[in-house]
């Protein structure tokens, strides 16, 4: 166990904790967002910063991957933290200005207007679906491709993706509902038929429940008995 | 209840940092979990995900000799893993596991009414420790892999996939049917855009593969069984006669194409008719001595179209153009897909060749002196003249497609084609079988494609060779033999083919199901008319458990609808809803399933003879289902329950099948909500007690509310 300073707070920790880790385990709130339970972190929107005290003074340092060192004297809201976090809201406002969790946490931190273009979609390059697509589901279906404005969420190539199982568990760690299903299967199914999918109407009975290729095997099966 | 007694489940309600605490009475929970039968601990954790959380649990396990723990948190889709392997660590390994979701089900939905939120979470747990306290851990499978792969097919694709997986170490069989490698590149005269002698350039990649010491070539050779399981195939050759077989652990489809026969012939003796196979063997004889050519992009149908022959059909317009500059070349084609290269079309029409576009609804017609065609672009019929037509047919699957397909278990699609099935399921929950289709068996591919199918299948050939193992720890049927009367009904349920039957005891037969193909869809537990099959960690005793411990703290007045919601539909889209904090009506209990096609008539019949209002069947769009069709087998089994419950005097109202979409969070909890409505409307199926339950004091710890 090590112990470190937060807001002036003596508090208790396992070693190899990160400063995020410690704060929640002792109710001190820190606003993150690429920032899982389930995931290793990943220190991408820097909304977590903490004031770290140095020997060479005062140091942000994004607390989800910081570790947490004994005698560490840590603010959690101090100007320079508070400035950055404003900054950080600033930034992400101009790139997702139509998601909920970041209009809110801007009007949180009273920032209306950023003062730079605003992005057409809600993608913030948090990671997290890329991140929950090979650590959980260990699918990697997705990646980060591309450097600077033109960094983005693709699948391979950008056609629809092979190694996609449709689980949506992208769509569901996504902060700012920027990815849908389709932009990673490349159409809306889970079956591989050309990128137009219909669904066939069995011959027989006229539902269209059956699947193209699996269409062709029923129905012959099907004829085969006595309908 | 001997089976309750026997287990000691720990039980930790998780605050999430406020999250749930928030909404939900956590005090309440635990309160009232720590009564629930074969719970021996019931603790609050603030962050139970968090690494003192997690050794928290650890140390509990130890302390108080858990055998079974249920964590009422968040939704197991994303933290379900994190508590697995930290269980795992501690010895409490094989999913004896099991998570309430009490943050996306409860506290984010139903944010406004605090004590309808805890009553929920009340139920959930309930839920989740009955199932806890019947649940059997998952046995593994393990499947070695045999190190070797077969390749189907001399042609293009074949050859590179067969140098692909030879050149990273594995030995590789080559089957090929004709005399020769080559496919249908053999045939050919040029490549395009290169211009490139097909003959030396099919040569070098056929020496390529006869040099190379790894792979053993088998030409004038077919594939005539293959049996064994993912991993290690057992396969049969014939050749000249005798039979060779041997194991692979690896099967790459490569049989690809052929041109397919032209419909109609050329009655006129003056007009020499021929495919364009045939012309790229003349073209490598030297000929052919026409002045006066026509080639005809055929299309039988717009599925038909394939820009492979239409590609080749330009480049052999300019190719015969170059070659006599004084000839008249003229290239008919319907609609020339914007696939094809337009510095080819440049290059064909700058030397000469004339095009000629038809439209579909009249083809062209081989009249005595040449080509009648109705020419869209001048508007009228035109006669040209030509002593030589080629038909450029578009690349339909080889005869003995059917037969592969057959032989391979690999589905084919209504044009004869055999996609690879993709298989959407989590990576580690099924053993992929180690099948890999490249080139014109799958859909026409050129030459480029080809190459590049066959090198990728090659390399995942090799990725799925090099994993020496292959595990599973996903759901699987198992037979319990001496229930099974051998009836067969579970043969023809399995998507898979995963079942077949063998002899007991030399006369009775019963099912075997082979634990490496099973993916876990559940249908074959449902038909048994024995119950003779079950499938750990969703048997009857697991969904029974649930049912009855959702209806079991029953409050009079109080509606309650039960869920089954396949995760990859219904559960999915309650999560997001939950992400997303749109509110719905309380009265739904959740049951998760792996597909619809788990939903078994008599679990429905047994939730409403226990007290449930309505049951809410969630399933897979049509077309969506990740086990094939489990979601049509579904729909099919809630059509004819609610024909019996109609026959039966029953409202079947109270029974739904729905289809959801995972991502449609407003479609999820608009439908929800109107099925609560219409159920609330109906009232309940039965009188409730006002204290019917015996085995939990259900509103003591709810009392908390009342001060």
């Amino acid at each position: 166990m090590i112990t470190l300073s937060i807001d002036g707070r003596d508090v208790e920790a396992t070693e190899g904790s990160t400063i995020l880790e410690v704060a929640r385990e002792h109710g001190i709130e820190i606003p993150t967002l690429c920032y899982h339970e389930a995931l290793e972190p990943y220190g991408s929107c820097r909304l977590c910063v903490v004031e770290l005290e140095t020997r060479r003074g005062p140091l942000l340092v994004a607390s989800c991957v910081y570790p947490a060192e004994e005698g560490a004297v840590v603010k959690t809201n101090s100007e320079m933290v508070r400035d950055s976090r404003r900054i950080t809201a600033e930034l992400l406002l101009s790139a997702a200005p139509n998601a909920r969790v970041i209009r809110e946490l801007a009007t949180k931190l009273g920032v209306t207007e950023p003062r730079v273009g605003l992005g057409d979609n809600n993608c913030i390059l948090c990671g997290l679906c890329v991140r929950a697509c090979r650590e959980i589901v260990r699918a990697d279906a997705i990646s980060l491709v591309n450097r600077g404005f033109t960094k983005e969420v693709s699948a391979p190539f950008e056609i629809g993706s092979n190694a996609c199982i449709g689980c949506t568990t992208c769509v569901f760690v996504c902060p700012t509902a920027a990815i849908k299903l389709e932009d990673v299967l490349g159409n809306r199914s889970v079956h591989d038929w050309g990128s137009d999918f219909e669904a066939t109407a069995c011959k027989i009975c006229g539902d269209h429940y059956l699947a193209p290729e699996f269409a062709v095997e029923t129905e012959q099966s099907l004829g085969e008995r006595d309908v | 209840m001997t089976a309750q007694a026997r287990v000691r489940i720990g039980v930790f309600v998780c605050e999430c940092g406020g999250k749930i605490s928030d909404a939900v009475e956590v005090g309440a929970v635990v309160d009232g979990a720590a009564k629930m039968p074969g719970v021996v601990l019931a603790e609050r954790e603030l962050y139970g995900c968090s690494k003192a959380g997690l050794a928290r649990i650890a140390q509990a396990i130890e302390e108080h000799g858990l055998d079974r723990v249920v964590v009422v948190g968040c939704t197991p889709r994303t933290h379900g893993p994190l508590f697995e392997a930290a269980l795992s660590k501690a010895g409490l390994g094989g999913s004896r596991f099991e998570m309430v979701n009490a943050r996306e089900q409860c506290a984010l939905v139903h944010a406004d009414d605090r004590y309808a939120a805890t009553k929920k979470t009340l139920d959930l747990t309930r839920m989740g420790v009955a199932k806890a306290a019947v649940l059997k851990p998952i046995q593994k499978v393990e499947v070695d892999v045999a190190p070797a792969a077969l390749v189907i097919g001399g042609g293009i694709a074949g050859l590179t996939a067969a140098t692909t997986v030879a050149t990273r170490g594995f030995p590789v069989r080559l089957v090929e049917k004709a005399p020769q490698l080559g496919g249908q590149v053999a045939g050919l005269h040029t490549l395009y855009p290169s211009g490139e002698r097909a003959k030396e350039f099919i040569g070098k990649k056929i020496r390529a593969v006869q040099e190379h010491e790894d792979i053993d070539v088998l030409i004038g050779a077919t594939v005539t069984d293959m049996s064994g399981s993912a991993g290690d195939y057992k396969v049969t050759v014939s050749q000249d006669g005798s039979n060779h077989s041997f194991q692979v652990g690896a099967v790459i489809v490569a049989t690809g194409g052929q041109e397919a026969e032209p419909t109609e012939g050329s009655e006129h003796s003056s007009v020499r008719l021929v495919t364009q196979t045939e012309l790229e063997h003349d073209l490598q004889q030297g000929g052919p001595n026409a002045e006066r050519v026509a080639i005809v992009v055929v299309e039988p149908s717009p599925e038909q179209y394939s820009s492979v022959s239409a590609a080749a059909a330009l480049k052999n317009s300019a190719l015969l153009k170059r070659r006599n500059p004084g000839a008249a070349v003229s290239l008919l084609f319907n609609d020339l897909s914007s696939e094809l290269s337009s510095a080819m079309i440049q290059e064909a029409k700058a030397l000469g060749v004339q095009f000629y576009k038809y439209g579909g609804e009249q083809p062209p017609r081989i009249a005595e002196e040449g080509v009648e065609v109705f020419d869209h672009l001048r508007g009228d019929q035109a006669i040209i003249p030509c002593d030589l037509v080629v038909l450029a047919m578009p690349l339909v699957p080889q005869s003995d497609a059917a037969a592969v397909s057959r032989l391979l278990g690999l589905p084919m699609d209504e044009r004869g084609f055999l996609p690879e099935p993709s298989v959407r399921l989590r990576p580690g929950s099924y053993i992929p079988r180690g099948i890999f289709a490249c080139g014109s068996v799958h859909y026409p591919a050129d030459v480029r494609e080809s190459i590049f199918q066959g090198y990728r299948a090659g390399v995942r050939a090799v990725r799925h060779l090099s994993s020496g193992k292959l595990t599973s720890s996903g759901p699987r049927a198992q037979v319990i033999e001496g229930r099974c009367v051998g009836c067969g009904t579970c043969v023809e349920s399995c998507p898979y083919h995963a079942i077949t039957m063998r002899t007991r005891d030399g006369t009775l037969s019963v099912s075997r199901i082979d634990p490496s193909l099973c993916n876990g869809c559940g249908n074959c537990t449902v038909v048994c008319p024995t119950k003779a099959i079950t499938m750990e960690p969703c048997t009857d005793r697991e969904l029974v458990a649930q049912i009855d411990a959702a209806l079991a703290a029953r409050m009079s007045g109080e509606s309650l609808i039960l869920a089954f919601l396949c995760e990859w539909s219904g559960y999915a889209a309650a999560d997001l809803a939950g992400a997303e904090g749109r509110q719905y009506p309380s009265s739904v209990r959740i049951v998760r399933v792996g597909c619809s096609a788990r939903f078994d008539p008599y679990l429905v019949l047994w939730a409403f003879l226990q007290g449930a209002d309505g049951v809410l069947l969630g399933a897979c769009d049509p077309g969506m289902c990740h086990y094939v069709d489990g979601n049509r087998r579904a729909a099919e089994r809630a059509e004819t329950l609610g024909r019996m419950l109609k026959q039966a005097g029953f409202d079947c109202r109270r029974l739904r099948l729905e289809y959801f979409e995972a991502d449609d969070a407003a479609r999820f909890v608009e439908t929800v909500s109107e099925f609560a409505e219409e159920i609330e409307y109906l009232g309940p199926t039965g009188e409730v007690e006002a204290d019917q339950s015996g085995s939990t004091h259900v509103g003591e710890e709810l009392l908390v509310f009342e001060s």
